[in-house]
């Protein structure tokens, strides 16, 4: 037998033949201009008068919230409970997600009253460590593990660094980024029901639908490479259905570190802020004292009527996305999102007033607690048995 | 900090062929030249730039790294690289093809390193940095990029062995 013709160290051979690539002439003036165009498209111009960046940091607000909505948690729920029997194509998509060290997808939401869709473009990297891009120009970073948190505002050069540990309100289970990413990899736990083919783009995608306690999703994948195109689901905003739809899935991109730091970069102007854990009760007394504060002492029909409380927010000024009232007031509607949506509560203001002493407006039953966590319509708190209650 | 336009036509021809160097498809490494950019402007966006040319040319590398894994995801049909069409005409047929499997056996085979030996390999074998410009510019220590050169190359080193089915004589 004779000795194939081979290098000795096909690796040195290699690595010169790649550096002896001939490389065409480029790059083309038409490629250059694009490049340029859309480089000075993703740079934030500095704001040029107030109505401007009032628009733009309203916008901007509704980004935010958008952003920490998901990233709390609130609006998904992939995991499954039971036992499942699912797909084959389905749990292959569930054991890619569960293999991926780092994902990548964008998130495109109608906010009731918003006039464009709300885009945030989120990246993962285990372990624990979340980026959302919410334009224009609103960073935040999340360190699950360090319980820490900044928020930039490129176009006010500002930085909101949060401590979630000084603030004595350590991330629950629950509340954690890192959660929601362990719900998309649970999939596979979840029934899958075939929703056949549909063409999305370039790709004919196959869908699954799934049911998790009060929520529907679908997903879409691509039969070819078994990874996920688009993840579609609603929940009820301001009493209208909300669509909410993942796209543009990477899993294992390249995510440099540097992108998950919890830093404020040079120039940026630092604030800090820290948020007390809150009760439910009290942010209820803290919104309801908002709003009634602005509405001549009614309060809105519902509590999770968020235009009504929109139309309040409108003579606020806000310095920026990292303004720390801001963040509270964003911290305050996620935490009244997450209980509307979990808890059993009873809310009734009809014909009441701020300051009646005796009539109830909320009222929920903690856990393990024997009697009603009540709000009074003087913004007391307080404790009654069932029989006490609204009828 | 300069014009965009400046940065883009400066630089440009080096962010070109360091990413068509390794993706080796023109449609590929224009998506990775605007890529690039867009990843700088993010990068001009958290701290100023010190050094363009180095930060264009690591930002381009992982760009590049990241398309070849791309292609690993959704592979095509086997095809020729576009450079295996060009003038091969200094060289013989016979090693300008040995050439070609060998580099594309080499960019197959960096898909599977983590990124960061990726890149540093990338940048010590293929651009020609220094440990000291690639610990600069990566975050590292010198003595942590020669430990990722060297696990780069041995896992490189036993994925091409594999690819090329070296067989030795029984003894």
């Amino acid at each position: 037998m004779t000795e194939p013709h081979l290098p000795e160290d096909p690796l040195a051979r290699a690595e010169a033949a790649l550096r002896a690539v001939p490389v065409p002439p480029g790059p083309t003036d038409a490629l250059i201009a694009q490049t340029v165009a859309a480089a000075e498209a993703a740079t934030p111009a500095p704001p040029l008068v107030f109505m401007r960046r009032r628009r733009t940091t309203m916008h901007a607000f509704v980004q935010l919230a958008a952003a920490l909505l998901v990233m709390a948690g609130g609006f998904f729920y992939f995991g499954g409970n039971g036992p499942g029997s699912p797909a084959l194509a389905f749990a292959e998509i569930a054991e890619k997600l569960r293999a991926a060290q780092t994902l990548a997808y964008r998130m495109q939401m109608e906010l009731p009253g918003a006039a464009k869709p709300v885009t945030v473009r989120f990246l993962f990297k285990d372990p624990g460590h979340v980026r959302a891009e919410a334009a224009p120009g609103t960073i935040t970073i999340m360190d699950q593990a360090q319980h820490k948190t900044v928020i930039l505002d490129s176009t006010n050069k500002t930085a909101l660094l949060i401590d979630e540990k000084k603030a004595g309100q350590p991330a629950t289970p629950e509340d954690a980024v890192v959660q929601m990413v362990e719900r998309l990899r649970k999939l596979g736990n979840t029934k899958g029901e075939s929703l056949g083919k549909k063409q999305i783009g370039n790709i004919e995608a196959q869908g699954f639908r799934m049911k998790d306690r009060d929520m529907v999703f679908q997903v879409w994948a691509d039969p070819a490479t078994r990874l996920p195109v688009q993840i579609e689901s609603s929940l009820r905003l301001q009493n209208k259905e909300v669509t909410v739809r993942l796209t543009d899935f990477e899993l294992d991109p390249r995510l440099e570190d540097t992108l998950f730091q919890v830093a404020v970069p040079a120039g940026y102007q630092v604030r800090k802020t820290e948020f007390p854990g809150a009760r439910p009760e009290e942010e209820v007394v803290r919104l309801l004292r908002f709003y009634a504060a602005g509405s001549g002492g009614t309060f809105p029909a519902r509590l999770d009527d968020w235009a009504a409380l929109d139309q309040q927010f409108k003579n606020k000024k806000w310095t920026g996305t990292t303004d720390p009232e801001l963040i509270a007031w964003v911290q305050t509607i996620i935490r009244l999102v997450q209980f509307t949506q979990k808890t059993k509560y009873g809310y009734k203001t009809e014909g009441v007033k701020l300051g009646d002493a005796n009539k109830i407006v909320f009222w929920y039953k903690p856990a393990d607690a024997a009697q009603y966590r009540v709000v009074y319509g003087d913004l007391r708190v307080g404790d009654v048995d069932a029989e006490q209650l609204p009828k | 900090m300069e014009s965009w336009h400046e940065i883009v036509s400066r630089h440009g021809p080096l962010v070109w062929r360091t990413v068509y160097r390794l993706v080796r498809h023109h449609a590929d490494a224009e998506e990775c030249f605007q890529e690039t950019f867009l990843a700088a402007v993010a990068a001009a966006r958290r701290a100023p730039v010190q050094n363009w040319p180095a930060l264009l040319q690591r930002l381009a590398t992982a760009r590049a790294v990241d398309r070849l894994r791309q292609r690993l995801r959704h592979p095509e049909p086997p095809h020729l690289t576009e450079d295996s069409l060009l003038d091969r005409r200094a060289v013989s047929p016979v090693q300008a093809a040995e050439d070609a499997e060998l580099a594309d056996r080499l960019t197959q085979a960096l898909v599977y390193l983590p990124g960061m030996q990726a890149e540093v390999f990338c940048l010590h074998c293929l651009e020609g940095w220094s440990y000291r410009d690639i610990a600069v510019q990566l975050d590292l220590s010198v003595d942590a990029v020669g430990v990722q050169l060297y696990r780069a190359r041995k896992q490189l080193q036993e994925r091409m062995a594999a690819a090329l089915d070296v067989r030795k004589e029984p003894s």
